[in-house]
């Protein structure tokens, strides 16, 4: 700062002790002014100003996976595929596959390197839709359309009877083929395997069906001889584990063997019947064959009553079956005396067949 | 300046030398003031930032900075790191001003358009150093490479357009 004296002049101040004083103070600010200037350099570059504005940031959005297929891979599984997004999509961190039809289910959530998973536990000749999902972090592409897999049957035997009449006791054969899906056969299924075959049940007379332990196949296709007792139409089944198969089968009872009397009374299932001193047996009788089986008759016959000791009345002497039937369409009646034996045997007889007795008893 | 008319002029060559030194010590003196009293007045304009009010057109006012929609390339997703925040910075001022920091200012803000499905947007930015100069009377656009998105970022926010405060530290 220069001194404000109007009467100030520098040659003046030059001269004056006081004022040389002065000079070398200014001399000094003006020094530290030209040290200030020169340490902080020009003038603009000392600008710090902090200004506030924004910038901009896009972000990009989750694809939808491609290349979307279920297979079904057998009855009760399907096979779900996918690809992954265009280009233009972040890579996925994670697919989540959705069952969505039948029956909703989540099938799968998997690293996004994987792409494909198994849908379990399904049902046979059953439609499945399924979606896929891409997700990164909780961004998610939101489900695909939903594509479809219709899962086949299972594994399964066809049973085929040999045709023509089948007879009690008489071995016939079952052509068994196993199928992948019912329908295909299963040409792989090769050699002898065990097998179970259920089903018809055992004859009046007890015995019981006739099946091999073992059947061997042969591009699929085996054959089983059978023998079955029962007279009756049954489901035969066969299995082996795994693929089951069934076929009915209808048995007619073997050549007529035996007389029974029937719809009797009382009852002679016992072989005796107590009818009191002067008491009556009514029956009709009954052809059967030798497993038991009632055997209708190709032909109406005549059947042959007897009782012995020849005590009492017996109407009538015979009765008949006709034809088809397998029981006497009239019955007889026998009535015991009151002076006859304690026991009177009644008979039921006709040539070639075993006949039929029941001890009528007081 | 008359040295004869200083009445305790001494005519003697020491008398001389001494007046010629203080002649070269006044001229000194005097070119050291006008420099400082420049130099001071220049930095003292120079330092104004966003000041005003004088009316005048003052070119060594400085101006802040501003900033314009800059064009973007969609590049964030959840986890990403590093990606682009792009900037076009305006500088009024009739120098170049250099960046030298782009600072975090704020949270990001999506688009309208995404606002009511991106509540949380996982948009962040870092504070990075840089040098872009922005030319006088003109704009740069350039990109920092410091915005993040982390995995909770809403599903609303695929496609959105952010927008991320910032301020500059800068120097003229």
């Amino acid at each position: 700062m220069l001194p404000a004296d109007p009467a100030w002049h520098p040659r003046a101040a030059v001269r004056s002790g006081a004022t040389r004083a002065g000079c070398r103070v200014l001399l000094a600010i003006t020094a530290a002014i030209v040290v200030l200037i020169s340490h902080l350099g020009p003038a603009g570059a000392a600008w710090s100003p902090i200004s506030a504005g924004s910038g901009q940031s896009a972000a990009r959005s989750v694809g939808l996976p491609t290349a979307t297929a279920a297979t079904a891979t057998s009855s009760s599984t399907v096979n779900v595929t996918w690809a992954g997004p265009g280009a233009a999509s972040p890579t996925p961190t994670q697919y989540v596959v959705q069952r969505t039809a039948p029956t909703a289910a989540t099938v799968c959530a998997v690293a996004g390197t994987t792409f494909a998973c198994q849908d379990g536990g399904l049902g046979p000749v059953t439609t499945y839709t399924y979606t896929v999902e891409a997700r990164i972090g909780a961004w998610s592409s939101g489900p695909t359309a939903g594509f479809q897999a219709t899962t086949p049957a299972p594994p399964a035997f066809t049973v085929v009877p040999t045709s023509g009449p089948r007879t009690a006791g008489t071995a016939f054969n079952v052509v068994v083929t196993a199928t992948t899906d019912g329908v295909t056969t299963d040409t792989s299924y090769v050699g002898a395997h065990a097998v179970t075959f259920t089903g018809p049940g055992a004859s009046p007379s007890g015995a019981t069906p006739s099946y091999p332990a073992t059947v061997t196949f042969s591009s699929g296709v085996g054959v089983a001889s059978v023998t079955l007792v029962a007279a009756e139409t049954s489901a035969l089944t066969v299995g082996d584990g795994t693929r089951t198969g069934s076929a009915t089968v209808t048995v007619g009872p073997a050549a007529s063997a035996t007389l029974a009397f029937s719809s009797s009374t009382p009852s002679c299932s016992s072989g005796s019947v107590t009818v009191g001193a002067a008491g009556s047996f009514t029956s009709k009788v009954t052809v059967y064959d030798g497993y038991g089986n009632p055997a209708p008759q190709t032909a109406p016959i005549s059947i042959t009553l007897s009782r012995s000791p020849n005590q009492g009345t017996l109407n009538p002497t015979s009765v008949s079956v006709p034809t088809n039937a397998s029981e006497s369409s009239n019955a007889f009646t026998y009535t015991r005396p009151p002076q006859a034996a304690a026991s009177v045997t009644v008979t039921a007889a006709r040539s070639g067949l075993t006949s039929a007795t029941c001890s009528v008893q007081k | 300046m008359d040295r004869s008319a200083s009445p305790n002029e001494q005519p003697t060559t020491r008398g001389a030398a001494r007046k010629r030194k203080r002649r070269r010590t006044r001229a000194v003196v005097f070119v050291a003031v006008a420099v400082a009293a420049f130099g001071a007045a220049a930095a003292f304009a120079a330092w104004q930032v966003g000041g005003g009010g004088s009316g005048t057109a003052t070119a060594v006012n400085a101006q802040n900075l501003t900033t314009s929609a800059a064009t973007t390339t969609a590049a964030l997703y959840p986890g990403i790191t590093g990606a682009n925040l792009y900037l076009t910075v305006n500088n009024t001022n009739p120098f170049p001003v250099t960046i030298t920091s782009v600072n975090t200012n704020g949270a990001a803000v999506p688009d309208a358009a995404h606002a009511s499905g991106c509540v949380t947007t996982g948009v962040s930015y870092a504070t990075t150093a840089t040098t872009k100069t922005v030319p006088a009377n003109g704009s740069l656009s350039f990109t920092v490479p410091s915005v993040s998105m982390s995995n909770a970022s809403d599903t609303g926010c695929q496609g959105a357009t952010f927008t991320i405060p910032v301020s500059f530290t800068a120097t003229s």
